[in-house]
């Protein structure tokens, strides 16, 4: 419990900095609102926030969901065909560097004003880490390990489930662990182009209006959103690689 | 000394092995031939990288030797990848798995119900010194333990023939002394074939019926000691005089080069 104490007491200062720094400068309103008011805002718009933050949220679910498959799948089919190795791999990297808010309007003409392109778009920026990093992980499997398994008689298949997936676990979680952390950016940037609904669209729709302080309670909900949700891929990964910390919280301690 | 039966089990027939290195073809072991016999227990010493693991791996049906012939009972057996036991040098435990599940490892794959493998694994544990670990990752086994659960592993499926690649290598002298006082009391009671790789002569003279002395790379038959050593033998062999004549024997081929 140690390690939060250090980090919450800077937030505490730079909150109390914020608050009385707002105050003492007689900074306006609707340039820079004090954390209280900020505070004051998420209590009295509750309901809209909520409604904006459950559109969101269900983008970035199903964006994910759709990520974690297709990035698995593809790190397969790259570990699995030196041919797509050779010729998808390389696209896969390079298409990293296309601004996904280039691609955001087009999707908007290609699939509509609906949930579809922000969810495309979270999909989009979250299986690249989820990708590589499974790639990673399905190659750094053991010969010696797998020859072990061949003279106990085991098939291909079998070392693939028994060997090889295991081994891959701690890998593919890191990427989930970055892909979860910047799905939340991709939702907003799907909805600053083009949406009715979700968080983003309520920044977009607040900030000329110079309803500054729900600009920042929507930015204050989306990290909360983004820090749970890599919270809970954190929790998800020590039930399933148990074995994996325990291990390495032995060799801390030796 | 024990019942042996003169059927011979294994039958190495003028074994050669080529690596390609750079191009080139380095010659790793030369025409290698001898024969164990049922039950028997035959010790492999020689210099590092003189062709030991190539030779079991060749036995094991890991790799393909270059020329020479591989019999087991007297037939040349094609497909010997999971009819042999073969422990190789490290201990290869998978980390995300119990000490249970690592020793049920090779049952499991042979289409047994993991309950049933349990089952059969606690049955024999005690014998291993690993009762009270079953659930434990391995990372909490100390050297010794981890060796004895790779070799658990290894003889669940019960195979005639066992292969050993220096399987107390990593321990330290002591716990070495003990396992090798261990390995023989296992092996009086379970009737295998054996081979055993290793760098340490007293370990080969104490459990061998008899050792074979390699050359350097390529690794050739250097030496044959016959071990007609009263068993179960006694820690305290290892200074009796006919040990230590063997032992001078083994050591001076080994070093003649
Ligand atoms: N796959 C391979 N490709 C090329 N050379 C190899 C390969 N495997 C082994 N060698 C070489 O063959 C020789 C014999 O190797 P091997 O592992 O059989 O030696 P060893 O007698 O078991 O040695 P040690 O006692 O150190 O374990 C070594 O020179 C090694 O470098
Ligand atoms: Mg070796």
């Amino acid at each position: 419990m140690n390690k939060w104490l250090l980090p919450l007491l800077i937030l505490i200062c730079l909150l109390s900095v914020w608050e009385f720094g707002v105050k003492l400068l007689g900074i306006p309103v609707w340039q820079l609102p004090s954390p209280s008011l900020i505070g004051k805002e998420l209590a009295n718009s509750s309901g809209l926030l909520w409604t904006h933050t459950a559109v969101t949220l269900q983008e970035v679910i199903l964006g994910f969901i759709a990520a974690l498959f297709a990035g698995i799948f593809l790190a397969l089919a790259i570990v699995y065909s030196k041919i797509l190795e050779r010729s998808i791999y390389p696209i896969i990297i390079a298409s990293q560097t296309v601004p996904i808010i280039a691609i955001a309007p087009l999707l908007l003409i290609w699939v509509g004003y609906g949930v579809a392109p922000k969810v495309i778009v979270v999909a989009l920026i979250s299986f690249f880490p989820i990708t590589v990093n499974t790639v990673d992980g399905l190659k750094s499997i053991d010969e010696d390990k797998v020859n072990m398994l061949r003279t106990l008689g085991a098939s291909r298949w079998q070392i693939f489930t028994k060997l090889q997936i295991p081994s891959s676990l701690p890998y593919l979680f890191s990427g989930v662990k970055i892909g979860i952390s910047i799905s939340v950016i991709g939702a907003v940037v799907g909805e600053w182009v083009g949406a009715s609904a979700g968080l983003g669209y309520l920044m977009t729709y607040s900030q000329p209006l110079f309803l500054t302080a729900r600009v920042f309670a929507a930015i204050f909900i989306l990290s909360v959103m983004g820090i749970g949700l890599f919270l809970l891929a954190v929790l998800v990964e020590r039930l399933i690689l148990r074995w994996h910390f325990d291990e390495k919280r032995s060799k801390t301690l030796a | 000394m024990k019942n042996k039966n003169s059927n011979t089990k294994i039958q190495l027939k003028s074994i050669s092995k080529y690596f390609k290195v750079e191009g080139r073809n380095k010659l790793v072991l030369d025409r290698v031939s001898f024969d164990v016999k049922e039950g028997e227990l035959v010790g492999i010493v020689g210099p590092s990288g003189c062709g030991k693991s190539t030779l079991l791996n060749i036995i094991a049906g890991l790799i393909e030797q270059d020329k020479g012939a591989v019999k087991i009972s007297a037939i040349p057996w094609e497909k010997r990848l999971g009819r042999i036991s073969y422990m190789q040098q490290k201990d290869l435990l998978f980390p995300w798995r119990s000490v249970l599940d690592n020793a049920i490892l090779g049952l499991e794959i042979n289409g047994m119900f993991r309950d049933d493998a349990r089952q059969k694994a606690i049955g024999i544990i005690d014998t291993f010194g690993l009762r009270g670990f079953e659930n434990q990752y391995p990372f909490t086994l100390s050297g010794g333990m981890r060796q004895r659960l790779a070799f658990l592993r290894t003889v669940l499926l019960d195979q005639d023939i066992l292969l050993l690649d220096e399987p107390f290598g990593a321990l330290d002298n002591f716990t070495r002394v003990k396992m090798r006082e261990w390995l023989q009391s296992l092996w009086e009671s379970f009737n295998k074939t054996i081979i055993l790789v290793t760098h340490d002569i007293d370990e080969a003279l104490f459990l061998s019926d008899r050792v074979y002395v390699f050359s350097k790379r390529p690794g050739r038959i250097a030496l044959e000691q016959v071990v007609n050593l009263k068993r179960p033998r006694d820690r305290k062999i290892v200074i009796s005089q006919r040990f230590m004549k063997m032992k001078k024997r083994l050591l001076e081929r080994l070093f003649y080069e």
